[in-house]
């Protein structure tokens, strides 16, 4: 049987995709992992890459020698074989696949589970209103005994949970950190929620990913002339220092 | 492509039977029903998403609007007396008849909803649920207003005794077009008038 | 003068200002009489005027003309071709109701406005061939994308695959026209309209709101974004108009003996395709329509006040625009199919499954709108729900794709250049589709999105799929349509070209989006200035390589070697009649005895015709 003699092409297919894989997945090509939730999206993300590797490399090494093993020499006028079809091979093609999806699927939800749950079940979180606008963010502490209202900084402790609301004053914008692996829109009219635990002291670009008219590109604060400012992640002795400070200056 | 293959095609291009064109109009209101579709899904975002109440600080009449309803649901048998009453004779006699109280029906129909618009004492303008009702009305009311002109059509063509029981699939179309226009209407009834509080 | 009242583009030339006028003329009257102030209100005129100078445009061309006999019950010739088939190049410029002759004047269009949302792309890619804000300001940055994703996919690759199959599709099923020819060629008019519409905006201020128009920025755009609304509008009735017409042709017009399962695959495909063009293009128009409203009357579909909610034309938008990714790439699993079956000599591998994974497709494609919107703050229990379904997908894919190979395994395949983008395709629109797959993972995704990955997940899709299957189909069908060969040498450099630059451009889009760089931007962060000069540079030679395909197509219909009625000895109907084939496609009725994809059994037909012996040999084995 031709079919037969592609089992090995497919286990090779495997390997030489999990090493494509793994070869991605080595570039370290993500951002810092700056937040408690960081790990377990990589970590997905190394999976897809591994899944994606064998995945794509099967089906382009078993191409690939079919084209070169059944390729026409020139003037040549015979047909293939007329094989319509092999049904155990369409079955466990239709079935590998779907078992994998179910996979995927059933690991990112109990991903998504996790990371809404851990924030929402920590008791002392920080909770932070951001304020989009155009162009900028404005944040606001809504903690008891903090009442910092909108800063143009935001800065946050480390290690402790912070629950975002976000909303804007005018058009669609967004708070993305990458570092934080975590991205919520700004929907006019409405409020959005998202959660992140920084775990890493230092500073972090905020992007504001969606587009918002002509001051979308300055609301990174990776570009020149930006309009926002980096996330500020510091320890609790610093942040409470920071906003005895504000507080100070507000006054 | 010589000039000659033109003169002698063996085989009809422009082939029309029954089927093709009622099966295209039917294609068609498929896709107008998913155009209503895209408002009544703005409408399930609000009252359902959004929890808006209906119909907010407005008063929608249904009381008189059910009498409407009443005149459309009428029109939609009376058209279908018009395609039941077509005879070999040749003569549109009764077929003008029908299609007449229809059109009758129809237009009241029309007028009532115009009295509507100008007695419910909110406009496109005033919110969110004032543009919805008067879109999904509007567009229903534009399509009542397309089948009038359709049943004028028909009636044109009747008096000219255009229509004969193996000629009548233009009939046959106003007639699945007038009663998408009504089904569409008895859902929007139900959903815009008749659940309106909350 | 004559040319002035019949049908032709000069009576547009009086038609379209006409209409318009009076339009504007009732509505100042109608203005007047309500009272409505101001009354001298530009938009609203200009609004008016551009919709009913379209229906004056299509008036002109003759759109209207026989329907309008119809109903004053004037003499009709049922047997009046006069505006059928082309006779000399300037038929290509009026209506004409043969499927053939609009198929060519869909994909030249088409493929116009591809080399113009191309160009677009070619000048915002040197302004971000280094950091820094060179030429270009912000707001021009914000209309050069816009227009360059909304002309490419509302005037190229939705309408080039409804150009693909009209010239085919009737062909293949042994038809000899599309079922409605009259409507075929309203639809193809109503496509420059779009066009000229679309590129007009840049009159009025053009739109700056990306092709997917969110309000409430879009409240803020000049009145290009109206014109951005009323172009969709038309482009959408054009394809549901085109999409009615292949459904009833496909169901009612096959020749005798063309069971449902002896079509070829790409019938099946467009029959998908077409379902889902019916059931979500209106959506996009009522978005359009709610969006326009808010502008041009002042109500509160989606602004902040007056009660109105923004995300509902998200929802409203994805549930077309969703769907829309499927119309884009549908017809062109569809020409995958007919390519590599023809340049392999081998039966299609599981037919039966590939025709009913389309269907598929189609059905699941509505289930899925939201994961387009899993950061925008709609309703949370929604998204795990919408994520199992756009994983499913995976599945009916899968299954074609693996298909494909399975039919190029054991088959004796010939490398011209269609088949060679054939593979192409394959290669790039599983890194594509395994991109999306990703970005259909809830956590994944809110990590992620609208940054460059998605830019490049689309593009594999888009331009690795969708547009590397249209360049096999051209190269397939040309013979078909010209009768002369194209030259195989400029297509293996416009193939290899293409497919290398192709993965230059957009491979490493993947990793400037893992890294932050947002979508959408007309500067960027220092890191990315290296990676973003490779991609403008490959960006370039990716529209080179177009250049030599416009060459070889325009040199070759005139040059190009004689091709007779079947290079490809493929088995299909089309390949049955001459090249180009003859103004009412088929001399005699056609009968269809058995499977479209015969190859390798001896002496057996798909079709025979009445002059011939009939050999009645259904296979066995499957179609
Ligand atoms: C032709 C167009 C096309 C096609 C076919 C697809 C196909 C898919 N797309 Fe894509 N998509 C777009 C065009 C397209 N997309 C566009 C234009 C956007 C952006 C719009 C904008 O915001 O401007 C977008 C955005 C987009 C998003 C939103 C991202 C965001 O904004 O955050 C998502 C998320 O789920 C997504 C998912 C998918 C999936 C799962 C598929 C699947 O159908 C892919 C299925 C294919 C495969 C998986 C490969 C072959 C399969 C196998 C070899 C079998 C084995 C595989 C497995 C077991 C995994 N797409
Ligand atoms: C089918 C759809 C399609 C196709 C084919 C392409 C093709 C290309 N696209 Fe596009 N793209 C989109 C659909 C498509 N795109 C969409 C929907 C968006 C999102 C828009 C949005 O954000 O709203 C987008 C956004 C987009 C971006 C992101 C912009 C941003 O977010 O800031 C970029 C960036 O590089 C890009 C690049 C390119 C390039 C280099 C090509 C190249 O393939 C182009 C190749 C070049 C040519 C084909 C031109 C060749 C012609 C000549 C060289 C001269 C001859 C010309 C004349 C005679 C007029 N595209
Ligand atoms: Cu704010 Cu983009
Ligand atoms: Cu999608």
């Amino acid at each position: 049987m031709k079919t037969l003699s592609v089992l090995p092409l497919v286990i090779l297919g495997t390997i030489v995709g999990a090493v494509i894989g793994v070869a991605l997945v080595m570039l370290e090509t993500l951002p810092e992992q700056a937040s408690a939730q960081a790990a377990g999206i990589d970590n997905l993300y190394s999976a897809f890459l591994f899944v994606s590797g064998i995945i794509f490399g099967i089906v382009v090494l078993v191409m690939l020698v079919a084209l070169f093993r059944f390729r026409a020499r020139p003037n040549d006028t015979r047909d293939g074989s007329n094989l319509h079809g092999v049904t155990w091979l369409e079955v466990v093609w239709t079935a590998i696949p779907f078992v994998l999806v179910l996979a995927v699927a059933f690991f990112s939800w109990n991903l998504l589970n996790d990371n809404d749950v851990s924030a929402a079940a920590a008791k002392d979180c920080q909770s932070i209103h951001i304020t989009g606008y155009q162009c900028g963010g404005k944040y606001t502490y809504l903690n008891d005994g903090i009442g910092i209202k909108d800063s143009p900084e935001l800065v946050v402790p480390v290690n402790v949970p912070i629950a975002f609301d976000i909303t804007t004053m005018d058009v669609m914008h967004s708070f993305w950190v990458p570092a934080w692996r975590l991205q919520m829109g700004a929907t006019p009219a409405q409020t959005n929620y998202t959660s992140a635990t920084p775990s890493k002291i230092g500073e972090f670009d905020i992007v504001c990913a969606f587009l918002c008219g002509v001051g979308h590109t300055q609301m990174n604060s990776a570009v020149e002339g930006a309009l926002v400012s980096k996330v500020r992640v510091v320890s609790q002795a610093d942040f409470d220092k920071w906003v005895a400070e504000t507080k100070a200056a507000a006054a | 492509m010589a000039a000659a293959d033109v003169t002698a095609p063996k085989i009809q291009p422009y082939r029309t039977n029954l089927n093709v064109c009622v099966m295209g109009l039917i294609i068609f209101l498929v896709s107008e029903l998913a155009l209503f579709g895209a408002f009544f899904m703005y409408y399930a975002n609000l009252r359902l998403a959004r929890g808006v109440a209906w119909p907010g600080d407005f008063d929608i009449p249904a009381n008189n609007t059910s009498i409407n309803t009443l005149i459309l649901v009428v029109s939609s048998f009376t058209c279908e007396f018009a395609l039941l009453s077509l005879d070999k004779s040749g003569k549109g006699g009764r077929v003008f008849g029908w299609l007449f109280v229809t059109f009758a029906l129809g237009a009241v129909f029309l007028g009532l909803q115009v009295h509507e618009y100008m007695t419910v004492g909110f406009t496109p303008q005033t919110t969110s649920v004032g543009a919805i009702f008067f879109c999904l009305t509007g567009l229903h009311g534009l399509h009542v207003f397309i089948g009038l002109l359709l049943l004028g059509l028909g009636m044109v063509r009747a008096v000219r005794g255009r229509w004969s029981p193996d000629n009548h699939v233009g009939l046959l179309g106003i007639s699945v077009y007038w009663h998408f226009v009504d089904i569409v209407w008895v859902v929007l009834f139900t959903v815009v008038y008749c659940l309106p509080s909350s | 003068m004559t040319s002035v009242l019949r049908p032709t583009l000069a009576r547009c030339l009086w038609t379209t200002p006409l209409f318009a006028a009076l339009a504007v003329f009732v509505t100042f009257v109608a203005r007047s009489i309500f009272d409505m102030q101001p009354v001298m209100q530009e938009n609203t005129f200009l609004t008016v005027a551009y919709i009913f100078g379209a229906i004056g445009f299509i008036v002109g061309i003759g759109g209207m003309d026989y329907w309008f006999s119809w109903i004053i019950g004037g003499e009709l010739d049922e047997n009046d071709h006069s505006q059928h088939g082309a006779h000399s190049w300037r038929d290509y410029f009026k209506f004409n109701t043969d499927h053939k002759v609009i198929g060519i004047q869909y994909i030249v269009f088409t493929f116009i406005m591809y080399l113009v949302g191309g160009m677009f792309a070619e000048v915002f890619r040197a302004e971000l061939a280094k950091p820094g804000m060179q030429s270009i300001s912000n707001g021009q940055y914000n209309e050069l994308i816009s227009s360059h994703g909304t002309i490419m996919i509302f005037t190229f690759m939705v309408p080039i695959f409804a150009g693909i199959g009209n010239y085919v599709i009737p062909l293949m099923i042994g038809a000899d026209d599309m079922a409605f020819p009259r409507l075929n060629a309203v639809s193809f008019w109503l496509l420059p309209l779009a066009g000229i519409i679309l590129l007009s905006a840049w009159l009025y201020g053009s739109y700056n709101t990306g092709w997917t128009a969110y309000p409430t920025l879009q409240d803020q755009s000049p009145f290009g974004q109206t014109l951005f609304q009323i172009g969709v509008i038309i482009a959408g009735s054009s394809s549901i108009a085109t999409a009615v017409n292949f459904l009833v042709t496909i169901i009612a017009m096959r020749a005798p003996g063309m069971t449902l399962f002896r079509m070829p695959l790409l019938c099946w495909a467009n029959l998908a395709t077409s379902a889902l063009v019916v059931a979500a293009t209106p959506f996009v128009a009522g978005a359009m329509f709610m969006a326009m409203f808010d502008r041009e009357m002042g109500t509160h579909f989606f602004t902040t006040d007056g009660g109105g909610t923004a995300l509902a034309y998200q929802h409203i938008f994805w549930f077309y625009s969703h769907p829309a990714v499927y119309i884009m790439v549908l017809p062109g699993f569809g020409i995958i199919s007919e390519v590599i079956a023809t340049h392999a000599r081998k039966p299609v591998f599981g037919y039966r499954a590939v025709a009913f994974s389309s269907a598929g497709i189609a059905v699941l494609g509505f289930s899925v709108w939201a994961h387009h919107m899993f950061a925008s703050g709609m309703q949370s229990w929604l998204r795990v729900p919408i994520m199992f379904a756009t994983l499913l997908i995976a599945v009916p894919t899968g299954i074609k794709i693996f298909s494909w190979v399975g039919t190029l395994w054991g088959g004796v395949i010939r490398m011209t250049t269609a088949n060679l983008f054939a593979i192409g395709f394959i290669v790039a629109f599983v890194i594509g589709g395994l991109s999306g797959v990703m970005l259909a993972a809830v956590p994944f995704d809110l990590s992620i999105t609208n940054s460059y990955f998605i830019v490049a997940h689309f593009h594999y899709v888009l331009f690795g799929g969708s547009v590397l299957t249209v360049f096999a189909g051209l190269y397939h069908w040309f013979p078909k349509v010209t009768g002369r060969m194209y030259d195989e040498k400029l297509g293996k450099w416009h193939f290899w070209l293409t497919f290398i630059a192709l993965n230059g451009t957009f491979f490493p889009m993947h990793y400037q989006g893992l890294e932050g760089m947002p979508r959408r931007v007309a500067d960027y962060a220092p890191q990315f200035a290296w990676s973003n000069t490779v991609i403008t540079i490959s960006a370039f030679v990716l529209g080179a390589s177009t250049l030599i395909f416009v060459y070889n197509m325009i040199h070759s219909v005139r040059h190009g070697a004689k091709a007779g009625a079947n290079p490809w000895g493929s088995l299909t109907l089309e390949w049955q009649v001459s090249s180009p084939p003859p103004i009412f496609n088929f001399p005699t009725t056609p009968r269809v005895v058995g499977g479209p994809y015969r190859y390798g059994e001896e002496g057996v037909k798909h079709a025979v015709f009445p002059d011939e012996q009939p050999v009645e040999t259904e296979t066995t084995v499957g179609a």
